[in-house]
């Protein structure tokens, strides 16, 4: 066959190049795109929306009951009197204060708009000023107990949250295979492993995270590398081809 | 079984309402010449090109819900890849990798099991030429070998090309012509 003839002759001759040459991706990237698949899939099936729409929904009366809070106490301090007399209706706030957790969601709308078109409220005196404190310290303990907001994300993992969106952590699972072979195909990896990158991103260094101390693992790299700054802890959960999770660690010497 | 129950755009929406054996047949399908049109846009780096294959599959395992079926399925993957190898070429820097491999036959030097071992003749005529065709690809301008590598391992037509990477048909068409002439011309040189 002459691939210097015609067009296909050169295309074929290319293409048994390419397949001799090229082999294929490895296994473990393999695995993990079809273990992401698997994922990504579950990810949209109903119970896992079913599940976040839980959480939207917990999360929500969270925000309005501790709007209704910070509304209460600090810009209309007499609000709880005045609100009695303008939603009849609504319980009173000191006696039962458990109906109050009840009510922000459908009640703050209307509270807000009865007193900003109510008169002035009564002038304060220092009863009521202990009357409001003691409702604003009770509602203070509901809404958490009502409805438990998911714990703050750390700085790290918002900002790997950002990252992922560049594609860094899709690229997470390679450099686990490339700097932890073992622990890439261990069916008992370490919990948490760390890797140091230069300005570049290139590795310096790597190993296990002991007891997930991040911050003993920055205590010790600062002491090997005086008189340089390490940034911020990049923690990625990832799993292995053993599909075991695994954190990982990556910080920069700058 | 109906044809179309298995074209890639059924298996795909088989896979966005959550039948992952859909997925795992899509990707047997079309993994071996998605990574080979990646490592070719990579030059031959093996680890770079892992590294996107799988940022590719993901993508897909992410958008798959959106989806147009009226699209080619095909041409939309190849999309992808190609706009990650262009992230990639530009923040190259930022992922330099230890263990990328140069690209100038080095990796066919690899795949050779034993490059001292007697081959009979025609096959060492063959690898050698393969060797050459692979040698002549890096040489070309990018977008020449782009165009050559998404017709020859993703089967994409030359439309489909030229809506890639937003040119005209005309433009596609002769950036194929220029690609396959100098590579015809590379190898006449080789031999």
């Amino acid at each position: 066959m002459n691939p210097t003839g015609n067009d296909d002759e050169l295309d074929d001759a290319y293409r048994r190049a390419s397949a001799g040459d090229a082999g294929r991706p490895g296994a473990a990237t393999r695995s993990a795109i079809l273990a992401e698949a698997r994922a990504a899939a579950l990810r949209r099936s109903p119970a896992a929306n079913d599940s976040r729409m839980w959480w939207r929904a917990a999360a929500g009366v969270s925000v309005l009951g501790v709007a209704l809070l910070l509304w209460r106490q600090v810009d209309h301090p007499l609000a709880p009197l005045d609100q009695t007399a303008a939603v009849a209706q609504a319980p009173a706030p000191a006696a039962s204060a458990p109906a109050i957790v009840e009510e922000p969601a459908s009640e703050a709308p209307r509270d807000a708009n009865a007193i900003s078109r109510a008169p002035e409220p009564f002038p304060a005196n220092a009863s009521m000023e202990r009357q409001v404190a003691a409702d604003a310290a009770q509602y203070a303990k509901k809404p958490a107990s009502a409805a438990p907001a998911p714990p703050p994300a750390s700085e790290a993992e918002s900002r790997l949250a950002a990252r992922s969106e560049l594609g860094r952590s899709f690229a997470a699972p390679s450099l686990f295979e490339r700097q932890f072979p073992d622990a890439w195909s261990s069916t008992t990896p370490p919990r948490a492993l760390w890797i140091l990158e230069d300005a570049a991103g290139n590795v310096l260094g790597s190993g296990i995270a002991e007891g997930s101390d991040w911050q003993v693992v920055r205590t010790n790299l600062m002491k090997e590398f005086a008189d340089r700054n390490i940034g911020p802890w990049d923690i990625i959960t990832v799993r292995n081809a053993q599909a075991v999770e695994v954190r990982i660690g990556v910080a920069r010497l700058q | 079984m109906d044809a179309s129950a298995t074209s890639d755009e059924a298996l795909l929406l088989r896979y966005a309402g959550g039948d992952v054996a859909a997925f795992e047949a899509l990707y047997e399908r079309h993994e071996l010449p998605l990574w080979r049109f990646t490592l070719r846009l990579c030059g031959g780096q093996r680890a770079n090109a892992q590294e996107l294959v799988q940022e590719v599959w993901f993508a897909v395992t992410r958008e798959a819900p959106r989806f147009k079926p009226d699209a080619r399925f095909t041409a939309w993957l190849y999309t992808i890849a190609r706009n990650r190898v262009i992230d990639r070429h530009r923040t190259a820097r930022h992922y330099a990798s230890l263990d990328a491999i140069d690209g100038t036959g080095a990796t066919l030097a690899e795949s050779l099991a034993d490059p001292d071992a007697p081959q009979p003749p025609q096959q060492a005529e063959q690898a050698e030429q393969g060797a050459a065709i692979l040698r002549a690809l890096e040489t070309l301008p990018e977008d020449q070998r782009e165009a050559f590598v998404l017709q020859t391992e993703g089967g994409l037509s030359v439309e489909e090309i030229a809506n890639i990477t937003g040119t005209t048909l005309e433009t596609a068409k002769s950036r194929l012509r220029y690609a396959r002439h100098k590579l015809k011309a590379l190898l006449r040189d080789y031999a």
